[in-house]
């Protein structure tokens, strides 16, 4: 049973979403949907999983004080004060912070956005304040002398510490400078080995000179110029040959080779792809592929 | 001379490319760009869309590529918000949210008539596996099942912009800016081929070929790629931002890394014919 029962979920779980998605029936759509829930909450847990699992490794590389041990106690302290930072005040939530009347005068002649001004309502009853919404205020049945209004004014504020902090001076620059490292070793790595040893490896130059070429707008300024160079010598070369001058012959030909070579390879790879993974999955629903569920 | 160059020393390429690179931005070199047909699709879409239409925008991408991505979101909100449509937002990808915060913010304040919660909306994150499948799935049931509250945690059915909106199927597009998986797959396989929603997508220079096919096909109905479909994009708006600042950086530094290959390529043929085997 330990087996046959995870088999018998696995089985209904993709006839329904296979049917869903064939079939428009509003009861496969909730089942389906239901489905879809699951996978995301079991989803989590695998994020926890993860989380337990990274932590376990990087600990035990500081207990055993491992090779650069001492980037895994950047790693668990970053973890930990971003965690810390959320779980207090919550990624990009705003607060709104009371504010006294002469700051918000001057915040208002300023124009700074974010501030407001909010009044709240009070009953009195038995002389102790208790606050009510706006429709219980405004009953009849309450004598003014039991209502009372203070104004309270306010300025929105955003979480330093996750916001402005981690987010914006910690997290942004960092990925940014990441990906913009591979500009330098692109170059290098292309000057190393880009080379036309073979006809493969020459259309591959010839079609990233192309492309490189052509998109971007410096392409038609070099269409330009090889234009003003070779057009004379082709008229001369064919001179009953129709020729049609256009400085945007590197971009049009960029736009070729992305639309009919590029697009044909890739739709390759990804019907190829697909049947192998239609495969898979056909396997796994059937119950001929058991990995999924351990060894035991 | 040709044993220099062929040992030349990588930071003497670094140096080169750190100079195209910095140069173009700091005289603010601009190059007009050429139109794209893949961006015009998706402009001419959002042009013509009669006003109030709403438009969903994955957020899929973190800092990490936020040059390329980040000016998309920025000139698509400019063209949204000029034409009077509706924006909701929302990320497969956390960091997301704060991506399209900071997107809202910076275009906004040009339109000062546009309110949250009215015109426009950051629904938040939604966490599930890596294909996207899922959440999308629920996207496309039931919005408010996946963001009960916005990312300023108030209840998501409170807010007007939702009153119109209950799954991805009343979006006249939705767009997805992603910087790979969980993105664009997931919305052409659940929105477009089970619900024919409309899809279109920004994605990087490094993944935009993979698209082709879906643009190709029609499965995206506009295809953003890198940052020169943002320039494109940005020149159809007409909103001077930071791609089209790019483009000249980029077309520079296109241009060194041609003429570095051109030199190797011509060292290569050089030492072949004279036979002397020194690349390995």
């Amino acid at each position: 049973m330990k087996r046959e029962i995870p088999l018998l979920i696995t089985f209904f779980s993709c006839l329904v979403l296979i049917l869903d998605f064939v079939i428009k029936n509003e009861v496969l759509a909730r089942l389906a949907a239901a489905i879809n829930d699951y996978v995301s909450i079991l989803a989590t847990f695998a994020l926890v999983l993860g989380l337990a699992s990274l932590f376990g490794v990087h600990f035990n590389r500081i207990y055993k004080k491992r090779e650069n041990w001492g980037f895994s106690v950047v790693l668990v302290l970053g973890f930990a004060f971003s965690l810390l930072a959320y779980c207090l005040y919550g990624v990009e939530k705003e607060y709104e912070v009371p504010i006294p009347l002469d700051r918000y005068e001057v915040l208002s002649k300023a124009g700074e956005a974010q501030v407001r001004e909010e009044t709240v309502h009070y009953l009195l009853v038995d002389g102790r304040e208790i606050r009510v919404g706006q429709e219980i205020f405004e009953l009849d049945a309450i004598g003014p002398e039991h209502k009372k209004k203070k104004v309270f004014y306010y300025q929105v504020h955003s979480n330093y510490w996750f916001d402005t902090f981690i987010f914006g001076n910690v997290f942004t620059p960092l990925g940014a400078t990441m990906f913009s490292l591979l500009a330098f070793f692109m170059a290098s790595a292309a000057f190393r080995a880009f080379r036309a040893k073979s006809i493969p490896a020459t259309l591959l130059l010839v079609s990233a000179f192309f492309v490189m070429l052509g998109r971007v707008p410096i392409g038609a300024f070099v269409g330009q110029w090889l234009e003003f160079i070779l057009l004379p010598i082709a008229t001369l070369i064919f001179p009953e040959a129709w020729i049609s001058p256009s400085n945007q012959w590197f971009s049009e030909f960029a736009g070729f080779i992305m639309n009919v070579p590029n697009t044909a390879g890739q739709r390759a790879i990804m019907i190829g792809a697909a049947l192998g993974m239609v495969a898979a999955s056909l396997r796994i629903w059937i119950g001929l592929e058991k990995e999924h569920l351990g060894r035991d | 001379m040709l044993d220099f160059i062929e040992n030349l020393d990588r930071r003497y390429v670094f140096v080169l490319i750190a100079l195209s690179v910095a140069l173009p931005l700091i005289f603010k070199v601009t190059l007009p760009m050429p139109d794209d047909p893949q961006v015009k699709t998706l402009y001419d879409y959002i042009e013509n869309l009669k006003p109030g239409s709403q438009i969903a925008i994955s957020f899929d991408y973190d800092p990490s590529s936020e040059p390329e991505l980040h000016p998309m979101a920025i000139a698509l909100l400019h063209h949204a918000f000029r034409k009077k449509h509706k924006v909701l937002s929302f990320a497969l990808y956390p960091a997301g949210p704060s991506m399209a915060n900071d997107a809202f913010a910076k275009v906004v304040k040009h339109f000062p008539e546009v309110e949250y919660g009215k015109d426009y909306i950051n629904l938040g994150f939604y966490y599930g596996p890596n294909t996207g499948l899922n959440q999308v799935a629920v996207f496309c049931s039931d919005i408010l099942r996946a963001f009960p509250k916005d990312e300023k945690k108030k209840v998501t059915g409170t807010y007007p912009i939702m009153s119109g909106f209950r799954s991805l199927k009343d979006a006249a597009v939705v767009i997805s800016l992603s910087a790979g998986d969980p993105g664009v797959p997931a919305y052409v396989s659940e929105a477009n081929a089970k619900h024919g929603i409309n899809v279109a997508a920004g994605v990087t220079a490094v993944s935009a070929p993979r698209f082709y096919a879906y643009y190709n096909s029609g499965q995206l109905m506009g295809l953003l790629g890198g940052l020169g479909g943002a320039a494109s994009y940005e020149s159809f708006v007409k909103v001077k931002g930071k791609a089209l600042a790019g483009m000249g950086a980029q077309s520079f530094a296109h241009l060194v890394i041609i003429l570095l290959i051109i030199i190797s390529n011509g060292i290569y043929l050089i030492r072949k014919r004279s036979e002397e085997p020194r690349w390995s």
